[in-house]
């Protein structure tokens, strides 16, 4: 019998077919695949242009402003609550300049269809039960519902849902972020000596009877012995201690970096281990392991300060001089919308801006040099299947990375549907030169910085780009003061932080670790002194 | 070409059959009660084949073209109709209308074959001999059809492939027939028309596992009869022996044979422990079968049903057969029905209640684990009327006796006093239910009616006795903060599937 074979044209022509069969396919399916919709992006920062005015030496013609008692100038935290703090205390006389069109500083926020989120700061710890002032006013905003047993009874819809926090590591998503997943014996005895060490702190007082760690700064003590920790770095300290597993150093860092902005290499180990041990905060309904949160952040609690004082703020005001004039100040201001310069007269002034900032203004002042990290943070509107798909935690943190993860926006609704919502990605820039960083941040293109965070947010969450709906970033160049290795404590930066007679400083720089609690406290600080010297 | 027609007749008889008994078990499926399904359907079909041969002879000219017109018309209407039912049975109120209708359209199409057939073969065969053979071919279609329907096509195919399978066999006979007997100059829009309709049917016939999910079927071990996802759920009816089941995201919530058990013990004691109730609060309950319970109480004057997905609400208000499991109580004037979120209604609502019935799934996740926290519940007492009751469904005390007395705790940790009770409901198992009030004293007001399938006054008494495997045990209170229920509620369930 004949065997059938085919020849070689036949050959040909049955591989070319496939062949085409097979371009024939690919354009098809490309022609017929609709593109995907390239995510918006927007991108925003501080107005620094007008804010780096304060450099120059501005010799303009200025109009005199009808004279104050009080002049406050910085409408972030500390300057929002040092007015608040006035006007509890009777004291209506004051006016309030703002740079920005907003008030709020590092805890602004923003919105778009998908609700509200933050720019900056978005969440604060149950605080100390030391801040009689706060829990006073978290009880006027309703964030303290009630007392029980002498404890603030902290509004349950405020409080940080379940799921808190997931940090994914090794491809698994675990329930804390303190790395757990996957160690070794001898590191799981690095995590328990850790804590046990950090445990010994939080109890821990001076020779003065003070506690070592709380909040504020102010109550801390100033045992000598215990302030030795601010000479050595955070790293440094760990290693000594024989805490060098790579997962604890990398958590250290992660920490730092989220509440200083720098990382543990940058930032004294009294300031690192502050951050661990000084959270003492108790609730009925909670401890100090919670947090209060909201989907616009701390842009929350900057806006119900806000609204409190909201008739005294005067927006797109930059102050860049106080001079005294006789037994008064004289303030020089600079009207953005309107581009003209104002002479503000005042018995008294609260300077609620940062250091760097204040030394241009108050030139009398000694000025100690500091660091402030600059942030990139993406707020990220994603599709509702995102969500429904993912459950993510209300904070997302990626083992390894030098980013801080994200926090999802939506996290505090308690109904359904799900819909589109939004994800906010921070990455602190903690071990670069800030100076350096800056300049980098400027000249890099949107997509540049985009591809950083989506690295980040792709080996979370696979195939997160086709998700995006839109982003906005918004990149802080002076991110937040860190508190260096001999920084905190060192009597020349203390001093520098002294005003004088009918001046005060009202800002988390004083404390030197910037965070809601200690600009809170500080503008009450500033208040109380305004009000006793005038 | 004579034994061409009587192959073709053959052929034409048993796709007649088959369209017949699909629809007739698609009605008993979907509908159920299947003698009654059967022998309307039947009766329907019969009489429109008669409608068919009369009309046969209005058809005076072209005999073979009108065939093939016939012939492809049939194959596919009857082709698509069992998926086309299936469609439209969870989209359309009117179902009875169009499921007759569609019988009666391929009766009559059917009944007009075979006249024609004869009609063509007229002269070429002596008429006795014609009668003869044509209905000899149309009875062994007939038995073929039947025989080879339940063993082989129900089972193997499913009944979406076996009615396109047998469209696709009356096209294939109209393309012969327009190859074989057409005159020529006629027959290439026929062809074309032929060969468009198989090509739909074959198409169909490939992607109907798309359509209908066989994958699932098999893993409910039933028949699916309604398989629907909305925007929050996934929803499966399935039906079984008579008796329908309902399951979201795969988790059972009733089943025909024995939900009366479930909402009884739901509805009845909650009613008779609150004072005078004037207007009642259902959250969740989108079967309706709690208003139906509730609705036996003439005095209640208005009942608000508060259920997230409008996907629910609808097919058990429309749906012909889903509709008279809740005795179409969505239709009653006394009951309106919001498609909302239950928490958000009680974070933003005002109004106070004497009654609330909670008719959640259970906790398996967070999202429904927040309706059963104190935060929850303190927003429910908000609404709850001095003398009023709430009655809460929560899971087996059995399976899972933490999550059930979880529950207890954190109702009575928001100052709400309890009267946990439970009963056996075979499909679910020993259930539990919970009746939390700012009254002090929790008992029966009235005695329970005496109109009920199962529950009274005597059998109420020993459903709050919990013995001691199942009995109150200490747990944590469930907040939104940690979420402990639904911990509680995986771990315990996680032992007994």
């Amino acid at each position: 019998m004949e065997t059938r074979s085919i020849n070689r044209k036949q050959f040909i022509v049955l591989i070319s077919s496939f062949f085409g069969a097979g371009i024939l396919w690919a354009f098809f399916k490309r022609f017929f695949t609709p593109k995907a919709k390239s995510p918006s992006v927007v991108r925003t920062q501080p107005d620094a242009k007008t804010g780096h005015l304060v450099r120059q030496n501005i010799d303009a013609h200025k109009s005199n402003k009808p004279s104050v008692p009080i002049a406050i100038i910085g409408g972030g935290i500390s300057g929002m609550v040092a007015a608040w703090w006035l006007k509890k205390n009777h004291f209506n006389e004051f006016v309030l300049y703002e740079l920005e069109s907003n008030t709020g500083g590092n805890s602004s926020a923003h919105k778009n269809e998908s609700g509200m989120y933050p720019l900056g700061a978005h969440y604060l710890p149950i605080p100390n039960t030391n801040q009689p002032e706060l829990l006073e006013f978290l009880e006027e905003i309703n964030c303290i519902t009630g007392w029980q047993n002498k404890l603030p009874i902290y509004n349950e819809y405020q409080l940080c849902l379940h799921p808190k926090e997931a940090l994914y590591i090794r491809g698994v998503w675990q329930g804390e972020l303190i790395p757990t997943y996957g160690l070794n014996e001898n590191e799981i005895k690095q995590n328990e000596k850790f804590n046990a060490k950090m445990q010994a702190f939080s109890v821990l007082k001076g020779k003065d009877g003070k506690e070592a760690f709380t909040i504020p700064m102010a109550h801390c003590s100033t045992d000598p012995e215990i302030l030795e920790l601010d000479k050595i770095s955070m790293k440094n300290w760990m290693l000594q201690q024989g805490l060098n597993a790579p997962h604890l150093l990398w958590y250290v860092d992660y920490c730092c970096s989220d509440d200083f902005g720098a990382n543990s290499s940058l930032v004294s180990a009294w300031a690192g281990i502050h951050y661990f041990t000084s959270r003492k905060g108790r609730g009925a309904n909670s401890n100090a392991e919670q947090v209060l949160t909201w989907p616009q952040g701390n842009g929350f609690l900057a806006e119900a300060l806000r609204s409190k004082i909201s008739a005294h703020i005067q927006p797109n005001m930059l102050g860049y001089g106080v001079e005294k004039k006789e037994n008064n100040w004289n303030i020089s201001l600079f009207d953005k919308n309107k581009n003209s310069h104002f002479l503000q007269n005042a018995n008294a002034v609260i300077l609620a801006v940062p250091s760097f900032v204040r030394q241009h203004l108050y030139k009398n002042n000694a000025s100690f040099p500091s660091n402030y990290h600059p942030w990139l943070v993406d707020t990220i509107q994603l599709k509702a299947e995102f969500f429904e798909e993912q459950k993510p935690a209300w904070d997302n943190v990626l083992y390894g990375s030098p980013s801080l993860g994200y926090i999802f926006n939506g996290h505090q609704e308690t109904a359904l549907p799900v819909q589109n919502r939004n994800i906010t990605f921070f990455h602190a820039f903690s071990s670069q030169n800030p100076a350096e960083t800056r300049k980098y941040l400027e000249n890099s293109s949107n997509q540049h910085l985009l591809s950083g965070v989506l690295r980040d947010l792709e080996k979370m969450h696979l195939n997160i780009t086709q998700q995006i709906i839109s982003h906005h970033l918004h990149i802080w160049g002076h991110g937040m003061v860190s508190p260096g290795i001999n920084s905190l404590w060192n009597p020349k930066r203390i001093e520098s932080q002294k005003a004088p007679l009918r001046m005060a400083f009202a800002h988390t720089d004083i404390s030197g670790i910037s965070i809601f609690e200690e600009g809170f406290y500080q503008g009450i600080q500033a208040a109380n002194k305004i009000l006793k010297e005038l | 070409m004579q034994w061409l027609l009587l192959l073709s007749v053959l052929v034409i008889a048993t796709c007649g059959i088959i369209y017949e008994l699909i629809a007739g078990t698609l009605a008993s499926y979907l509908l159920g009660d299947s003698v009654t399904q059967f022998s309307t359907i039947i009766g329907t079909y019969l009489f429109s084949m008669g409608i068919g041969s009369w009309l046969a002879k209005y058809i005076k000219k072209n005999l073979v073209q009108n065939f093939i017109v016939i012939e492809i018309i049939i194959g596919l209407i009857g082709g698509c109709s069992s998926l086309f039912l299936f469609f439209i049975f969870n989209q359309v109120e009117q179902f009875r209308v169009l499921l007759y209708f569609t019988v009666s359209i391929t009766g009559i199409l059917v009944g007009a074959e075979i006249p024609l057939v004869m009609r063509m073969l007229q002269g070429k065969i002596e008429f006795s001999e014609l009668i003869s053979r044509v209905f000899s071919f149309d009875y062994i279609g007939a038995l073929l059809a039947s025989v080879i329907f339940p063993i082989w096509l129900v089972p193997q195919l499913g009944l979406e492939k076996t009615s396109l399978f047998f469209g696709i066999l009356n096209i294939l006979v109209a393309l012969v027939a327009a190859y074989k007997l057409a005159p020529r100059k006629s027959s290439a829009p026929l062809k074309f028309a032929g060969f468009a309709a198989l090509f739909i049917l074959v198409i169909l016939f490939v992607f109907s596992h798309k359509i209908t999910r066989n994958i699932e079927k098999e893993h409910y071990g039933e028949r699916i009869i309604i398989s629907q996802t909305s925007p929050y759920q996934r929803i499966i009816l399935t039906e079984s022996g008579g008796h329908l089941r309902l399951f979201l995201n795969g988790n059972l919530q009733f089943s025909t044979k024995d939900e009366y058990r479930y909402h009884e013990a739901l509805v009845h004691p909650a009613v008779q422990m609150a004072g005078k109730i004037n207007n009642a609060l259902i959250l969740g309950g989108g079967d309706g079968m709690a208003l139906r319970e509730l609705l036996k109480y003439p005095s209640i004057s208005q009942i608000l049903l508060v259920d997230l997905d409008a996907a629910m609400t609808k097919l058990f208000t429309h749906n012909p057969r889903l509709k008279s499991l809740n005795s179409g109580s969505f239709k009653n004037p006394r009951a309106t029905v919001k498609n909302e979120d239950a928490f958000r209604f009680l974070r933003e609502n005002k109004s106070v209640y004497d009654l609330i019935i909670v008719d959640f799934p259970d906790p398996s996740n967070f999202s429904i684990g927040k309706l059963y926290s104190n935060a929850f519940y303190s927003e429910l007492k908000k609404h709850l009327s001095d003398s009023g009751t709430a009655v809460i469904q929560c899971t087996s005390p059995w399976a899972a006796p933490l999550s059930f007395w979880c529950i207890e705790n954190t109702l009575r940790s928001v100052n709400l006093n309890t009267l946990p009770y439970h009963t056996l409901v075979p499909s679910f198992g020993d259930w539990g239910f919970i009746i939390a009030s700012k009254q002090n004293k929790l008992q029966l007001n009235r005695p329970l009616p005496n109109h009920l399938k199962y529950l009274d006054s005597s059998i109420f008494v020993t459903m709050q006795h919990f013995p001691k495997d199942i009995g109150p045990r200490p747990t944590e209170v469930n907040n939104l903060q940690n979420q402990i229920l639904v911990a509680y509620f995986e771990e315990e369930w996680k032992h007994v599937q």
